[in-house]
């Protein structure tokens, strides 16, 4: 008796489709990865690379106190060269996904990736 | 008195089912996080026809804050509260015409979508990045299918309750 299905159904069910599509092509054209990479020396923002438009190389030379050579290629950054002692930095590898940083705390400069909103918050979300 | 005690039998059953579907792996059959039968959602929908929209409120608010308090977090309750209130608003809306207009499977369907929606809701409030409403559209299609289900075990749990008259 309640499961006899009814016209109203298939309007539901046109419906639910309906918007998952219409959510598809909304959403289809912004890129979730619109991610900045800000390069922060002593606290200042230096430089700021939108990661989602990098195309060839870029290298970021910072010559101070540290020789220190920061790559950016296809939506990812990285140290690739430093002569700091511990070479945390370097060993971080490749960031891409905003909340990631690296950081050469020796030369005291950080690699930290922004979301498209611009916040400055570390972790997205937390899930159990 | 009789309802109360129906009404505390449906929330422990709507919590241990919160529970189980914690404990059943659904991703090793369908590989999207997120994606959940809704288990819980058969009490929901039995409240609802058997008994009437307060107590499917009364049942859900406090299933949440039960299953929040014991096995989650205060995000988790963020959103099985919002997923849940916009999952019974829209439930409690198509329900007169329920039979006439729409089937309890129909009913049901709209039920998880909405569920769905509250949910990203909940994680947009959380994230605030646009990004995560680009996941809706896997969560609404599985919805169609979880939301027929859940009617699926409602509809015959309710025919046999109807049969055996136990409230």
């Amino acid at each position: 008796m309640f499961t006899k299905p009814k016209t109203g159904d298939i309007i539901i069910i046109s419906v639910i489709l309906f918007m998952a599509v219409a959510n598809l092509v909304f959403f289809m054209g912004q890129s979730t990865g619109a991610s900045t990479a800000q390069i922060i020396k002593n606290g200042k923002i230096i430089k700021e690379i939108k990661l989602s438009e990098v195309t060839s190389r870029i290298e970021i030379r910072e010559n101070d106190q540290y020789n220190i050579l920061i790559a950016a290629e296809n939506g990812k950054i990285h140290f690739e060269e430093s002569n700091c002692p511990d070479q945390v930095c370097v060993k971080t590898g490749w960031i891409s996904r905003p909340g990631q940083s690296a950081a050469c705390v020796p030369a005291g400069i950080i690699v930290k990736i922004v979301g498209d909103v611009g916040e400055n918050s570390d972790t997205d979300i937390i899930l159990k | 008195m009789k309802k109360l005690v129906l009404n505390s039998v449906l929330i422990s059953l709507a919590m241990i089912l919160s529970y189980v579907e914690r404990l059943f792996p659904v991703t090793l059959i369908i590989p999207l996080p997120g994606v959940k039968i809704g288990l819980a959602n058969i009490v929901t929908v039995f409240a609802l026809f058997y008994l009437d929209a307060k107590s499917a409120i009364i049942i859900n608010i406090i299933r949440c804050m039960l299953v929040s308090i014991l096995f989650g977090s205060v995000s988790s309750f963020l959103f099985s509260i919002f997923g849940t209130a916009a999952s019974l608003l829209v439930m409690i809306a198509l329900m007169p015409g329920c039979g006439k207009y729409f089937s309890m499977s129909g009913i049901s369907i709209a039920g998880a979508a909405a569920h769905n929606i509250g949910q990203i809701v909940a994680a947009f409030i959380l994230i605030r990045s646009t990004g995560i409403f680009s996941y809706l559209t896997i969560l609404l299609i599985s919805s169609i299918f979880t939301g027929f289900l859940t009617s699926v075990v409602s509809s015959s749990l309710l025919t046999h309750i109807n049969k055996i008259k136990v409230f």
